[in-house]
Formats: structure tokens, C-alpha cells, sequence
């Protein structure tokens, strides 16, 4: 499954008045679920989708208002909340609540009774939401059905890591092709799109390497390197620079205006430092412990 | 045009430049080699090129008009190189006429099949199934480092990164003599390797963009008008 937040700028390098920004993305998709699907869709907030809405507005050059009020989750605190009138933040929650729904679906299949139970019922509370955001956008649900669907069937072939990865980026890169603004850019984002969902399978697949080993889950990793994991670190890495090279290479050619230089951050910065945190830092971490 | 290059119409000559050549960088036609996006790539370049020779043909007239020094001069000789693969039309259209259009390319030095030349033709016209029915007729005795190669750039249009570089490995250790196949495969293994040490305190875009650009530059020092390639880092 995709939208784990593995999407982020790396703070350090943002100025602030870029980082007060894209906190302000973050709260107002958040305000968004709240006051359109309820409550409980809160919780699906991801950074994904907060890149997916900055991605929208800035595709199509959107105005935006940024207003201060309480936050939800903390009512001391003040926040800024990002609005846009435009479908932007009607898309990317939409997204967040359709994933989100697929994901429960997924963990109810393969997890132990506990996780189970817990995932059914919210999945049952999470129905209305589910429908409504169908209701919006029918073309992503089937998008993402028919992904669900082939990467059960890559998973059963026991694929490799490019086969494997395709159901994700074709999603990813459908999702991108949706929010084109004209004919010109759709064919740059559909490539821009297929490497980003590339690079958060591997991603999560590294990310996930140890817990699939131990539980004889299925992971592309797995045969390579017979399971050793910093030889497999290694070798993750590589096969994700080589994504995020051509990845970068398709994103310098899509137009954009809003947000340009956080997402360039993202891009540039964020990818390469979370393959740093989670491919070597977060071992690195345990080997201390041990 | 000053919108193009991202700078202030009040730049200095010296700002104008050094903004026209890190774009220079970006969309160089060796970046996109083989990628799917190279059409894309060098259309921008073009747009690139024309907004730079617009911007000094304009500032030169000026400076002609008061009577100074055209203070570019010397870049501009140099820049020409950049200018070349306009001319020459050799990146214009790749896909057009193999012989003609890359006669630098010292794959089609050697006598290729006919059948590569079509899959060539067809890789280049977005035609993936059938460039890749067409390769899979050649019986697996007469596979080719060739074979291996095209096999590689339709992986790569597919976005199947891993397999596009077991292509690009197995064809340049079936034929290590040949030019196209060593760059590439060194290009693949640059890609590889960069960002090992990225992250916190480790410097800005500019050295992450030395490091994404140009496969250690091993193609482009030959092309690109630079002294030296890192010189605009140092200040």
C-alpha cells in the first residue's frame, strides 16, 4: 500500500516563511477532512497527501487564504490553516479517505485477530466517509481497486522488485496524470508520477524488511542478499537514488508556480534524507542498542 | 524571456550567465540520453537557448548604443557548443534518421541489422509493444549485445529501472569496446551512487544537482564549454 508519509521536506533546509507554508497545507487538509468527512478522517491525514494538494495548487496556479484559528487536536494552540477554493484539498482528501479504506481492508486480510478486530471496526465507522469521498471521485476508487488487486497478484507471483513496484506507480502515476492542468504536462507528470509511487514502494519495502522476514511475508528484498540486511540496505539505496534521479529528471519539466520551492525541497532534499533516516540511520540505531 | 532563465531583468551579465548555465545543466540532452522525457527535455533547452541569445543580443545592442565594451564577449564564443546540438539538429530529433541525425553516435559506426534500426525507430515513436514484439522474433542465438541494449531502453520506457540496468550490464560486458554502451552503464552507476552521504549539514541543491547531473560529467566535458566544470561552486 502507498501513503505512509515517506513524502517530506527536510526542515533544515526550508526558510521559515516556507515551512510555516506547508504546516498551513498540512492543518488546512486536516480542517478539510474534518469539516467535510467528519471527525474520524482526521486521522488518514498523511504527508502524501499534503504534497498531493501542494502539487494541485501549484499545477494549476490557485489562490489560496491562510487564516488563523484553534487547532482541533490541541485547542491551546494556535495554527494556520491553508484554504483554497478549488478542488485541490477536495482531491487530496478524497485520496486520503479512498487509501485509507483499502489500507484497513488489507490489514483485516493479513494481520493477527487483535489488529484484526480493531481494523474491522473502523472500517465499519469509516464506511460513510468511504462513500462519500467515491461519491466525489469514482475514478480513484477504481484506480485503486484495480491496483489493490494487481499487487495481490504480484505479491502471489513472488515478483521482483520492478514488477512489484508497478501496481504503486501506476497508481501514483494516474493520480498525477488526473491533476494535469493541460494535455502538455500530462505526459511529464505520468512519468513523474510512475517514479514517485516507485520510490515509495521501495521505500516502504525497505522500510519493512525486517518485520516481512519474521513474519514470512512477502517482500521484493527478501531473495536478494538471502536476507542480510545491511548488504540489502545497501543495495535498496541504490535502487532508490537511480528512482529519485529519474524522478527529479521528469519533475524539472513540469511547470509550477505556488509552493515551487518547497516542493523542490522535498524533491532534492526529502527523498534523499529519508533514505538516509530509514535505510542506515534506523539500524544503525538498533546495532547501538544491541 | 528573463522569466525563462529566472533572473531580474536588472541582473548583471555575470548573474545572467551563471543562471543560464546551471539550466544549461539541468536539461542538457545528455541528462535525458535515453529517457522517455527527452522530446520534452530538449524543447526546454531550446526555449532556454533562445531567451539567453535574445537577452544579450538586447543588452549588446544597448551596450553598442552607449558605447561600451560588450563585456559577454568571451562566453559567448564558448557558448556556442551548447548551441550546437540546435544547429547541427542532431537532438532535435533523435528518432528521425539514425544515420543522419546521429552520425556521432558510434552505435551506427558498426553495421547494425536492419531489425534495430526499426526498433530504434519505433522506441522512439512511443511504440513500446511492437519494438519489443519485434526483439523478442530474434532467436535467443542471435541475441546481441545490441539486443540487450534496446531491450534495456524499452525496461527504461516502461520504468522497470532495475531491469533496464541488467540490460545495459549484460550489453557492455558482451561488448565492452563500445562507447555508447560504457557511458551508459557508467551513467546508470553514477545515478547509483549519489546521495550516499546527503542529508543535515551536507550542502544545498547545488552540490545534490553536481551530483543527479551529467554522470560525473565523463560525457559532458567533452561538449559542455566549461574550464572547469566546477568552477561556479567555488564562489
Amino acid at each position: 500500500m502507498m501513503m505512509f508519509g515517506y513524502l517530506q521536506p527536510q526542515k533544515e533546509e526550508l526558510k521559515v516563511k516556507e515551512w510555516v507554508l506547508y504546516k498551513s497545507v498540512y492543518c488546512g487538509l486536516c480542517q478539510y477532512l474534518g469539516q467535510y468527512y467528519g471527525i474520524l478522517s482526521r486521522l488518514t491525514l498523511s504527508y502524501d497527501c499534503t504534497v498531493l494538494a501542494m502539487l494541485y495548487m501549484s499545477l494549476h496556479s490557485e489562490q489560496y487564504c491562510i487564516k488563523k484559528k484553534h487547532c482541533v487536536v490541541n485547542p491551546l494552540k494556535k495554527c494556520l490553516f491553508c484554504q483554497c477554493r478549488n478542488d485541490s484539498f477536495r482531491f487530496a482528501g478524497a485520496v486520503s479517505v479512498i487509501m485509507t479504506y483499502y489500507k484497513l481492508t488489507d490489514t483485516i486480510e493479513d494481520s493477527g485477530f487483535l489488529k484484526k478486530t480493531g481494523a474491522s471496526i473502523l472500517k465499519l465507522l469509516f464506511r460513510r466517509n468511504y462513500r462519500k469521498a467515491v461519491k466525489a471521485y469514482p475514478e480513484i476508487n477504481d484506480k485503486v481497486a484495480v491496483m489493490m488487486e494487481e499487487q495481490r497478484q504480484a505479491e502471489q507471483n513472488n515478483s521482483d522488485i520492478d514488477r512489484a513496484a508497478e501496481p504503486t506507480a501506476h497508481l501514483v502515476s494516474d493520480l498525477c496524470t488526473v491533476i494535469s492542468p493541460g494535455d502538455e504536462q500530462k505526459r511529464i507528470l505520468g512519468v513523474f508520477g510512475y517514479f514517485v509511487g516507485r520510490w515509495i514502494y521501495i521505500m516502504d519495502a525497505a522500510d519493512d524488511l525486517e518485520k516481512d522476514m519474521k513474519h514470512q511475508n512477502f517482500n521484493p528484498f527478501q531473495k536478494i542478499h538471502s536476507g542480510e540486511i545491511a548488504a540489502t540496505m545497501e543495495y535498496c539505496n541504490q535502487v532508490l537514488n537511480m528512482t529519485a534521479s529519474h524522478l527529479a529528471m521528469a519533475y524539472d519539466l513540469i511547470e509550477l508556480t505556488e509552493f515551487k520551492e518547497i516542493l523542490d525541497n522535498i524533491v532534492y532534499n526529502g527523498l534523499p534524507c529519508r533514505q538516509k533516516r530509514i535505510l542506515f540511520d534506523k539500524y544503525q540505531k538498533k546495532r547501538k542498542e544491541v | 524571456m528573463y522569466r525563462i532563465l529566472g533572473v531580474s531583468p536588472y541582473a548583471s551579465d555575470e548573474e545572467i550567465k551563471r543562471a543560464y548555465r546551471n539550466l544549461a545543466k539541468k536539461y542538457h540532452p545528455d541528462r535525458y540520453a535515453d529517457s522517455p522525457l527527452a522530446q520534452e527535455a530538449s524543447e526546454k533547452m531550446k526555449e532556454i537557448n533562445n531567451a539567453y541569445d535574445a537577452i544579450m543580443q538586447d543588452r549588446k545592442n544597448n551596450a553598442n548604443a552607449s558605447c561600451q565594451p560588450p563585456p559577454y564577449e568571451p562566453y559567448r564564443e564558448k557558448s556556442t557548443s551548447y548551441h550546437s546540438y540546435q544547429k547541427e539538429g542532431s537532438y532535435q530529433d533523435p528518432y528521425k534518421d539514425p544515420f543522419k541525425d546521429r552520425s556521432d553516435d558510434p552505435f551506427f559506426h558498426q553495421d547494425v541489422k536492419s531489425e534495430y534500426v526499426q526498433v530504434r525507430l519505433l522506441i522512439g515513436a512511443g511504440k513500446i509493444k511492437e519494438a519489443e514484439m519485434l526483439l523478442n522474433t530474434i532467436p535467443s542465438v542471435a541475441r546481441d549485445a545490441d539486443w540487450y541494449y534496446f531491450m534495456g531502453l524499452i525496461a527504461l520506457r516502461k520504468g522497470r529501472l532495475e531491469e533496464y540496468r541488467n540490460y545495459i550490464a549484460t550489453a557492455y560486458a558482451m561488448n565492452p569496446t563500445n562507447e555508447v554502451y560504457k557511458n551508459v552503464y557508467e551513467s546508470v552507476n553514477h545515478q547509483r551512487k549519489f546521495n550516499r552521504v546527503s542529508g543535515y549539514g551536507w550542502g544545498g541543491k547545488d552540490n545534490f544537482f553536481m551530483d543527479f547531473l551529467c554522470d560525473a560529467c565523463n560525457i559532458c566535458c567533452d561538449s559542455i564549454p566549461y574550464d572547469n566544470p566546477y568552477q561556479h561552486f567555488d564562489n
